[in-house]
């Protein structure tokens, strides 16, 4: 059981809106522009590469959603134990690894030169937890998929978990956990799931869902939590851009993380 | 703690922090004091309504033999009034009474209590209270406005719920916290920085329902001010202003009801006398009924939800003796929020005053007051096997002692003290099935807050008017409880346990108030003031429209005081035999130790929530005009206010100046009472403000297949302009000596203006290689009806 005061307001807000009649219009409204800014996504895991880094810009809000790949980057990768790779440019923007390894407790750190700056970040792998089941369970008529795993006692651990909905990952990180509450414990964190075009549909028999489990470090949570913050409170009085483990104003994250994986068909 | 309210010479302990002043000081406390040394006599006593008992706050006796001289009533309806032996005729007056004298012959000191009786033609006398006609230009005080409920009542509001909080919002220098909202801006102070009084205890959370309607239910409401400027020493604990709210004290004549029926809620008021002309009672209660409605929907799970607030006021007051008169009120108030035995949420406000006025011969008066004050919120959820309930609260215990000096017509002193503790749970989360579920219960927070203050108003000359005072305030954090000191980047770096009663930490503030009129003509004068104050809760609010479970949290360690200097400087003109009045008041605050949050600061149950703040200093400056028309069928006010609020903090917008959230630069209201008839009373209202100060994307970027908005700078755009006019009728069916019915109209938004309540931005639904701007519009042409009665 997560507990998130911060949607209360959300609550709120949709309760009044019982009575109180509100009505949205999209409107034009001149914004400033911005210069560009490098944008990390990616990291390393503890599965199976090759894992990927991908380098993208920011554009000005009224553009088309169309982001330029930074391509001719050098990114390059090293763990404690100094085992270091250059990765590999792929396709434009994309920067695979081949030989260095995710490994729980290792702390990588990556360097990234691009069109003349230099881009740092680190993190540190936690403990690998695997998913232990899914269940599905249902909430006021609503198909829901429960993920059961078991928390590690005495430490601080903090997870996202994705999921993917017949084979499509769905966009965002809208689960994310710290054990605060939980330290410990075997912890079932319901995966409520809706279509974002048409909020209608949500899990239906015969649905398959896959649920991938990362533990994270507190960097990574950090920023995760920052851009719930930041992107879904429209009552937030002074939005901003999440708190980023990327140096030299570097947008996005870079995640050491484990991952665990399973899948069910909704019966 | 060494307290000097008894003695009339302020002790060494203010040597240390105000040399240079001290020396005018003690001059001018002494002069006073010795300047009662002839043959006069005291006259005193109260002035009440004459139908009903009810004392009368600001109501002024003036000696028709003597021009310029005379009292006015304090808070208890009490005044005091010493002039030389001879025969003399008194003229009491109070705006909306008929005005009554008096001839008697003064050989010795007397008690006279006046009774006086309501104008017939009272309606059109609305608008702001003024107590003579021409106090505005004539009294020191600068920066406060005053209402009575029956000046708001034909103001058009929305969902014709008359409001205090937004009556005030109309005035210059008070800004609204937005559309619809109770809270309030003053002077570009934050929501916190307002210290919100009913009957002296502190109201920590003014708003039901998201801030769309206030706790205050007029019908339990006798009189309000707002000190904007230069707040009176007696007042301390909040930067920007002093909203000092006082019950009705109920009717010690008759028993009467009032009530009335709105369209999202009802009230009731009984009151009546305990013993006649010695004491009486009142009780009052407002609640909505939204929920009702609900319970009627066909949808089983709206049927369930509960969604509804309440508030219940209560006074009692019995005079013992010509000496002694002792009070009793309180105030308790919820929203409920809920669904069914899923998901559980209350907050709300308690509050309780118990006072004994006393009277130490005809020239002193004392009041000593016990108060309580309770904000709370409680949260009950269940989910599937668990349940849980995440509780916090503030409160505080507070004895309160002032004593009221009139030596002669000269002068008036007022000094005293006051006592406060109090006790914060910041928030706890416990849960049923603790096996389970760890539970967390952040540490508590534990204060002492002390204050003394003395302040002398004195006439030096015929056209020079002087109020000067001192508070000095203490605040102490008290144990028991874990005290942290964090790094720049906000990690603990020192943990020092404390046990209860433990001084952990204490800050002195000397707090000087100055105000200075000097009349210019018999309808003009020019006035200053100066004004200190300390502040040491602080709101933790990071949304637009604030929050229930917003924070507060006690100065410590970290915090540091809040502290505000301003300075201000009017003018005042009355013309047309006071039918007009005009004030032009000009102001620059400096403010220092404010706070904001850091990039993406986590408020809500953080045990180190103090390391998610930043410090820094802010200064605010402005120029406010009101114009206003008193009397006549048609009366009302033109208000402007031009302002500016910057803070500066290191580590927002690279420690340059940046604008405050309720930062508005031209804030505009107008407000027309018309009243053709006896029958009826039109009125309408018309604000234009520019939009606040807020943080929108300038750019945007993808990450997890997510398209983001990318910050460069807070506060650096701007909401779209608001405005909006409303309109209201009120119809006067039926009135007579046992019974008044009225019927009021009114239109919230009349020409559907869509104002901006908020801007967000998003993925286009229809073409998701695109992202746009959406406006949410709350209120748009809301009609409403409200039927009030009285039976006297």
């Amino acid at each position: 059981m997560t507990i998130q005061l911060k949607n209360i307001h959300t609550v709120l807000l949709l309760a009044g809106a019982v009575f109180l009649s509100s009505c949205q219009e999209v409107i034009e409204l001149d914004l400033n522009t911005a210069a560009q800014q490098i944008v990390v996504e990616g990291g390393i895991s503890d599965q199976p590469g090759p894992d990927t880094i991908k380098l993208t810009k920011t554009v000005n809000f009224s553009e088309k959603n169309t982001f330029p790949e930074v391509t001719g980057a050098v990114v390059k990768i090293t763990d404690n134990l100094g085992n270091t790779e250059v990765l590999n440019e792929v396709s434009p923007g994309k920067y695979i690894t081949n030989t260095i390894e995710g490994v729980p407790g290792r702390t990588y750190t990556m360097l990234i030169t691009a069109e003349g700056k230099e881009y740092t970040s680190v993190s540190t792998m936690p403990a690998h937890v695997g998913l232990d089941s899914l269940t599905v369970d249902a909430f006021f008529g609503t198909l829901v998929v429960i993920a059961h795993f078991t928390d590690p006692a005495g430490i601080a651990n903090f997870y996202s978990l994705r999921i993917a909905w017949n084979d499509t990952l769905l966009p965002g990180r809208d689960f994310i956990i710290d054990d605060r509450l939980e330290d410990g414990r075997a912890i079932e964190q319901p995966l409520f799931v809706r279509d974002e075009n048409n909020p209608q549909r949500g899990l239906a028999s015969g649905d398959s869902v896959t649920v991938y489990l990362e533990a994270i470090d507190e960097n990574v949570y950090e920023y995760y939590r920052t851009l719930g913050l930041a992107q879904g409170g429209n009552q937030a009085a002074s939005p901003a851009n999440p708190i980023s483990n990327i140096t030299n104003g570097g947008l996005g994250c870079f995640s050491a993380h484990t991952s665990s994986t399973l899948k069910i068909i909704i019966p | 703690m060494p307290y000097f309210c008894g003695c009339l010479t302020p002790g060494p302990q203010f040597k240390p922090v105000m040399p240079r002043h001290l020396s005018l000081f003690i001059f001018l406390f002494v002069f006073s004091v010795h300047s009662f040394a002839q043959q006069k006599f005291t006259i005193s006593g109260s002035i009440k309504d004459a139908a009903s008992g009810e004392e009368l706050i600001g109501a002024v006796v003036t000696v028709k033999e003597l021009p310029g001289t005379g009292a006015v009533t304090n808070a208890y309806g009490f005044y005091s009034l010493t002039i030389p032996q001879g025969n003399y005729t008194l003229v009491v007056q109070s705006i909306g009474y008929e005005t009554m004298s008096e001839s008697l012959q003064l050989s010795q000191n007397i008690k006279k209590d006046f009774a006086i009786a309501v104008k017939a033609a009272e309606v059109s006398e609305i608008v702001l209270t003024q107590q003579r006609r021409d106090e505005n230009v004539k009294e020191t005080q600068m920066g406060m406005e005053k209402l009575r409920v029956k000046d708001i009542e034909n103001i058009p509001v929305l969902m014709g719920e008359k409001d205090v909080l937004k009556t005030i919002q109309l005035l210059p220098g008070v800004k609204s916290a937005g559309e619809g909202n109770s809270g309030f801006y003053v002077r570009g102070g934050g929501a916190d920085q307002n210290l919100i009084l009913l009957d002296e205890a502190t109201v920590y959370n003014a708003s039901h329902l998201l801030g769309f309607f206030s706790v205050f239910n007029s019908d339990a409401i006798k009189d309000v001010t707002i000190y904007k400027g230069s707040q009176p020493a007696a007042y301390g604990g909040r930067l920007s202003s002093v909203l000092d709210i006082k019950m009705n004290d109920g009717n010690d004549r008759r028993f009467g009801a009032t009530g009335g029926i709105g369209l999202i809620a009802s009230r009731l008021t009984l009151e009546g006398p305990i013993v006649k002309e010695k004491g009486s009672f009142i009780v009052s209660g407002r609640r909505t009924y939204a929920d009702l409605f609900l319970k009627a929907s066909r949808d089983s799970a709206l049927r369930e939800a509960r969604l509804y607030f309440y508030d219940l006021n209560a006074k009692a007051n019995y005079q013992l003796n010509e000496k002694n008169r002792i009070y009793l009120s309180g105030y308790f108030g919820r929203d409920v929020l809920g669904f069914g035995e899923l998901f559980g949420f209350d907050w709300g406000n308690a509050t309780g005053t118990l006072r004994w006025n006393h009277l130490f011969g005809d020239k002193m008066f004392s009041n000593t007051s016990l108060i309580y004050s309770n904000y709370q919120y409680n949260i009950g959820l269940e989910f599937g096997d668990l349940s849980g309930k995440i509780i916090s609260r503030i409160e505080n215990y507070n004895l309160k002692q002032d004593f009221q000096y009139y030596p002669g017509t000269k002068s008036t002193l007022k000094f005293g003290f006051n006592s406060l503790y109090h006790r914060i749970v910041p928030g706890a989360i416990t849960i049923d099935q603790a096996d389970q579920v760890n539970e967390i219960k952040l540490t508590k927070k534990y204060a002492w807050e002390n204050a003394v203050y003395a302040s002398h108003e004195y006439k030096p000359a015929a056209l020079l008017g002087l109020e000067y005072g001192l508070r000095v305030s203490a605040f102490s954090a008290l144990g028991p409880g874990n005290f942290y000191s964090y790094n720049t980047s906000g990690e603990v770096i020192d943990t020092t346990e404390y046990q209860s009663g433990d001084f952990v930490k204490t800050y002195i503030r000397a707090e000087p108030r100055l105000g200075i009129n000097y009349i210019l003509t018999e309808t003009s004068s020019l006035k200053a003031a100066y004004t200190r104050n300390a502040q040491n809760l602080h709101l933790l609010s990071n949304t637009t429209s604030g929050n229930p479970t917003d924070l507060w949290i006690p100065t410590s360690i970290n915090v540091k005081p809040e502290m505000a200097d301003q300075v201000s400087l009017g003018y005042f003109r009355n013309f047309k035999k006071n039918m007009y009045e005009l004030s032009t008041e000009v102001y620059y605050k400096d403010l220092r130790n404010q706070i904001d949050y850091k990039d993406g600061a986590e408020l809500t149950f953080n045990e180190n929530v103090e390391s998610e703040l930043l410090y820094g200093t802010g200064r605010a400056y402005g120029v406010e005009f009101f114009l206003k028309k008193t009397t006549g069928k048609l009366n009302g006010w033109i208000s402007y206010t031009l302002s500016r609020v910057e803070k500066k903090i290191p580590g927002i917008n690279k420690g340059e100046y940046y604008p405050a959230k309720q930062d508005r630069t031209h804030d505009v209201a107008v407000v027309a009472i018309y009243e053709p008839s006896n029958k009826w009373v039109v009125s309408a209202t018309w604000v234009y403000y520019t939009g606040n100060a807020v943080t929108f994307p300038s750019g945007k970027y993808e990450v997890d297949g997510r398209v983001l908005n990318y910050y460069t700078e807070r506060n650096g755009y701007r909401m779209p302009a608001y405005h909006r006019m409303d309109i209201g009728a009120t119809w006067y069916a039926k009135k007579s000596d046992k019974f008044e019915s009225s019927w009021n109209f009114s239109v919230y938004n009349a020409y559907g203006r869509k104002n901006a309540y908020t801007i967000t931005f998003r993925e286009d639904p229809d073409d998701p290689s695109r992202t746009q701007v959406v406006r949410t519009t709350l209120f748009t042409f809301v009609p409403s009806i409200t039927y009030n009665f009285k039976f006297k």
